[in-house]
């Protein structure tokens, strides 16, 4: 999803942001930050939170260029400092919400009332999904969203997340049957409120 | 992994959740190999599980559905500005005019050494016996520490001789003091002392301390050079390369074959008798 950039053009970019060129550091920012900031938010469910540590991981990933060994994707290095950064943040919730990978931090999926007065279906389906992928232990939102959303191979994310592929892919597969199986679940609850709600206003009506 | 073509058994209704797992298992395998770029068989496992149970076609399409949906793309605002602000801070970015100066300023500085590093190799080759730098220095050190620390053990080993022979000659009576031969032609004993031997029977002799390819500092000496007590000029050895310092000295030789045969000195030598012997008056022609 962020592989805009080849391998030589990233280099290029690379050794010139290392040796100060701030037009390079600024067009690996733009070429990465979307991508990282899609991929935080389906992390985090917030986008405020997920803003804050793409910023974060492109100020620490420039300010530490020089040790970056250029062997690998600048992507994997970045998504690997923004997955810590949103660990330590996980880490710090601890004691307010639940170790659930900050599930009980994110924000919380506006209500069919809400969404009624948006009218807007795709912001609706986005808070459904947002909603679902928290529902999923964090190694596996992490797994479904780099393979679905990043396009990153399994052997890619088995490096990442050191974990092995069989288990990665594992994870993969129990992480989009949740998932879908969470949709499915908040969708026939919210239709269950939105139809409660209805007849309650009817019978306000009616009275 | 169990497939999906593998259960349930055939001719046994399966379970509603036995059903629903296989549909699943199903559809990852169908997913998964969209994935690995196998479209084709990937419609084909589609259509053969559907065929089987159509359940499959439903868990695909809500999965796909919800994969749509992760996948969907998000722009966030652009951070670029605060980003690179928050590093210059840190970090301070140089104009283009700054970097090509320190580029330039490490080009000089690394040219400079290759000079001074390539002055220092011309110098030498050209006055290879001066010691004009520290590495070659250091060296000539190394080597004189090393040759004064031999010079040093063969004189230890020397008065260590000299008190041993000293011990012995006091407990036992002197031997005559040897008779200086006159020079006689095909007589090689007083040259002895100086004539290269070769290695053939084994013998030892106590005290000889062999120098030979040996660890460390040693490995570079001359093989086969040995200092023996009681003779001042070095013997040169033939030896198994394993001798090392501080084992027991062991030496083997084989005397130089002599300068006259044996028969030539035997008829010299009754030549020298017949001299020497006063001849009867009479028996001359």
């Amino acid at each position: 999803m962020c592989a805009a950039l080849s391998r030589g053009l990233e280099q290029k970019l690379i050794r010139e942001a290392a040796a100060g060129d701030r037009d390079a550091a600024g067009a690996l920012v733009k070429a990465y930050q979307h991508g990282l900031f899609a991929y935080m938010v389906r992390m985090t469910g917030r986008p405020d939170v997920a803003e804050d540590v793409v910023q974060e991981a492109f100020v620490r990933a420039l300010t530490n260029l020089d040790r970056f060994d250029t062997r690998f994707r600048f992507s994997t290095w970045l998504f690997t400092i923004a997955r810590r950064l949103y660990l330590n943040y996980c880490e710090r919730r601890k004691p307010v919400s639940d170790s659930s990978a900050c599930q009980q931090s994110a924000q919380p999926a506006p209500g069919p009332a809400s969404i009624a007065e948006q009218g807007d279906t795709t912001a609706s389906q986005r808070d459904e999904i947002n909603s679902a992928l928290q529902s999923l232990p964090s190694v596996q939102r992490q797994i479904v969203v780099l393979f679905h959303q990043q396009d990153w191979a399994i052997w890619q994310i088995a490096e990442h997340l050191d974990l092995p592929e069989g288990t990665v892919k594992s994870h993969l597969h129990r992480g989009r049957l949740k998932l879908r199986l969470a949709l499915t679940t908040l969708r026939e609850e919210r239709a269950a409120e939105a139809e409660r709600r209805r007849a309650a206003m009817k019978q306000e009506a009616w009275s | 992994m169990t497939s999906f073509h593998d259960s349930p058994a055939r001719g046994r209704p399966a379970s509603p959740d036995a059903r629903l797992a296989a549909a699943e298992r199903a559809a990852n395998e169908v997913l998964d190999a969209r994935a690995a770029g196998a479209s084709l068989a990937a419609r084909e496992m589609l259509r053969n599980a559907a065929a089987k149970d159509p359940l499959v076609l439903e868990v695909m399409r809500e999965l796909e559905e919800t994969l749509h949906l992760v996948r969907e793309p998000m722009r966030g605002t652009d951070v670029s500005r605060e980003v690179l602000d928050r590093v210059h801070s840190t970090r301070p970015f140089l104009a283009k005019r700054a970097r090509r100066k320190v580029s330039a300023a490490r080009l000089v500085l690394a040219c400079s050494v290759l000079a001074g590093l390539s002055t220092i190799v011309v110098l030498q080759r050209l006055e290879p016996g001066a010691s004009t730098g520290p590495v070659t220095a250091a060296l000539d050190a190394s080597r004189d520490d090393a040759v004064h620390s031999l010079r040093s053990l063969a004189s230890a080993f020397d008065r260590l001789a000299d008190s041993v022979e000293h011990a012995t000659a006091s407990s036992a009576p002197s031997p005559a003091p040897p008779v200086r031969r006159s020079l006689a032609l095909g007589d090689t004993t007083r040259y002895e002392g100086a004539v290269v031997h070769e290695v053939s029977t084994p013998h030892e002799y106590p005290g000889v301390r062999p120098f030979g390819p040996g660890p460390g500092l040693f490995r570079e000496l001359p093989s086969g050079l040995a200092i023996m007590p009681g003779i001042a000029q070095p013997v040169v050895l033939v030896g198994p390369p394993s001798l090392l310092l501080g084992q027991r000295p062991t030496a083997m030789f084989r005397p130089a074959p002599p300068l006259l045969s044996a028969a030539d000195l035997r008829l010299l030598e009754q030549d020298d008798e017949r001299k020497q012997t006063p001849q009867p008056p009479g028996s001359g022609r």
